[in-house]
């Protein structure tokens, strides 16, 4: 299959140091699931409404007027909102100046999105949605506290390609307690019989203060989440393979996810959102009270130049294509190969030195963060 | 006179081996002289005599090797008898023991550091302890290790430490990115406090580990 690199026609590559995305966060929820670590708050007409005025605001202190070429609406359950409050979402979002081929994703829940949602997503330019499946099997679903109709599934997509918007992912946990390889595999065809550009998948991550952590769920082994990613990598090889968690067809790469592993500048917008603004990465706070007091900062890291090449190559490597040492030069004028002693875990395969590139290969990602260790300690700066 | 494993002569050049031993006196309630004794028989103690102090305590004299008494003894005493018992020891020369130098070998390689002297009759459960014990506290490195007990080149236990198969994180998005570096600063930090013998990364609680001798049997 060929190779093909991300600075493919349909990504600019955006060298120059301006911000081109925006990320938006609505945190509310109809249900909470039992895993869920995101910044969620349980759907409330009154709070929604105060929450859109006060992030119109969020937006007009910070927003300077950029056009952005990526907007991503995410959440807790963005198609929670009523048909009317989406539209009001949408009125605040046309404030922000996008580009002619702007990217613009929304997410969804098969529970809460009907068509008159995706009509009015369409309405205001949305041309990419990302809807959460997680599961196929009603006993995981249950104890996701998820619902979930396959049947209305097939018809929700259906409908979204018939009013043009063909850019879709579908999102799939695995490596659930107790769940078996053959489920996976079953996830994995069913996905794939819905005919969808873009699929992103994630091991389960027991986090504190959830509901799965506090029932003391017992977690699956490395080697069975292990052979789990594998089976996914083997069955979605005819996506392109393009960083450690995200299969996509050419073509339909998530640009604005791509802003963040290629290290840019970002707009986070709403309840618990980061950003990365003028060599600050900011979080929001989480606190609904404080968000609606408009206090709005958590946290800031001011970054200086190492902060910044860290991440650089901390980012970059979760992609297929990995470092550009070429961009590397021209954004930071200094070579990659100063910065780090990488040649000896290129001698020992964990790093591959391809042309311009240098990336971790697929078979590798799974202990990416092992050889991202080893890498940091070669720091020669 | 060996004073550590390293020093120790091949077993063909040996014609006897002598260790330390000390005489205890060991004071504890009547109630735990059951487990007590045990634990010495454990050690290879050999027992001499006990004196009841009075209907409840008793004071009992054990003759045991020094090196059965350096590493958990005390711990062990205090554990089995809820904290009531103490012990006093003094030296009283050499004995004759039927002693071996175990050699602990990571992925076929001797580690001189975590060689350790044994008693021959012990040797085969002290390597089963020891090559277990290792296998929970080194990590799992980027391929399959072999721990291995030997004695000479007759290698007398042996577990594997398993290849790592996941150390990522999955999900990055905006917000998740602080967080990804905050624990690769975590794991470098970690690794710092490890030490590299050949290609294996061995923390530090490893080199005190191979002085365990596992669970004592005790009611």
């Amino acid at each position: 299959m060929k190779k093909a690199f991300l600075n493919d026609t349909d990504f600019v590559v955006n060298t120059v140091m301006s911000v081109r995305s925006a990320y938006i966060h609505i945190p509310f929820c109809r249900n909470i699931c039992s895993y869920c670590d995101f910044c969620k708050v349980f759907y409330n007409t009154g709070y929604v409404s105060n929450y859109l005025e006060v992030l119109k605001e969020e937006i007009s202190t910070f927003y300077q007027g950029e056009e952005l070429d990526t907007i991503y609406i995410g959440g807790g359950t963005p198609s929670s909102l009523s048909d009317q409050e989406l539209e009001k979402l949408f009125v605040i979002l046309s404030s922000l100046k996008k580009s002619n081929h702007c990217e613009i994703t929304i997410e969804a829940n098969f529970d809460s999105i009907i068509e008159t949602k995706l009509d009015i997503c369409k309405k205001y330019g949305v041309n990419r949605i990302s809807f959460g499946l997680e599961s196929t099997h009603s006993w995981i679903l249950k104890k996701m506290n998820r619902n979930l109709d396959l049947n209305y599934v097939k018809k929700i997509i259906s409908y979204c390609k018939k009013i043009g918007i063909s850019n879709i992912n579908i999102d799939l946990m695995y490596a659930f307690p107790g769940e078996t390889l053959e489920e996976v595999e079953e996830d994995i065809d069913f996905i794939q019989s819905l005919d969808i550009p873009h699929i992103s998948t994630y091991s389960l991550i027991l986090e504190e203060h959830t509901k799965l952590f506090l029932n003391h769920e017992q977690m699956i082994s490395d080697e069975m989440d292990a052979k789990m990613y594998d089976l996914i990598c083997t069955k979605l090889s005819d996506y392109q393979h393009y960083e450690i968690s995200n299969f996509s067809k050419d073509g339909y790469f998530s640009r604005h996810n791509l802003c963040y592993w290629k290290n840019k500048e970002y707009y986070g917008f709403g309840l618990g959102a980061s950003g990365y603004l003028n060599d600050v990465r900011y979080t929001n706070t989480r606190s609904i009270t404080r968000y609606l007091q408009k206090k709005f900062r958590y946290e800031e890291e001011k970054l200086d130049l190492y902060d910044k090449i860290e991440y650089e190559v901390i980012l970059n490597l979760r992609t297929r294509d990995g470092i550009s040492k070429s961009e590397f030069f021209t954004t930071y004028s200094k070579r990659v190969e100063d910065c780090y002693h990488y040649q000896e875990l290129v001698k020992q395969g964990y790093l591959v030195e391809d042309g311009d590139h240098l990336y971790i290969p697929e078979k590798y990602f799974y202990i990416s963060n092992e050889i991202l260790v080893r890498l940091l300690e070669e720091c020669k700066l | 006179m060996v004073d550590s494993p390293a020093k120790m002569p091949k077993r063909e050049v040996i014609s006897k081996t002598l260790e330390p031993y000390v005489k205890t006196s060991i004071f504890t309630p009547s109630d735990y002289i059951g487990p007590i004794m045990e634990l010495c028989q454990d050690k290879r103690g050999t027992f001499i005599n006990m004196e009841y102090l009075d209907q409840t305590r008793v004071t009992i004299h054990y003759e045991l090797p020094l090196s059965e008494i350096v590493y958990d003894f005390f711990d062990k005493l205090k554990s089995f008898t809820k904290g009531y018992a103490s012990f006093d020891y003094e030296l009283i020369g050499y004995r004759e023991s039927n002693l071996v130098k175990m050699d602990i070998l990571l992925n076929g390689e001797v580690v001189d550091a975590l060689s350790v002297i044994v008693h021959k009759d012990f040797a085969y459960s002290r390597g089963k302890v020891v090559v277990e014990k290792l296998k929970e506290i080194i990590p799992r490195q980027m391929f399959e290790v072999p721990i291995q007990a030997a004695i000479g080149t007759h290698v007398i236990a042996r577990t594997d430490i398993k290849a790592l198969r996941k150390n990522v994180l999955a999900k990055c998005y905006g917000g998740d990115v602080t967080r990804k570096k905050k624990l690769l600063e975590k794991q470098k930090e970690g690794k710092k406090r490890m030490k590299r013998i050949g290609s294996v990364e061995v923390p530090q609680e490893a080199f005190l580990s191979i002085l365990s001798t596992g669970e004592s049997n005790k009611s």
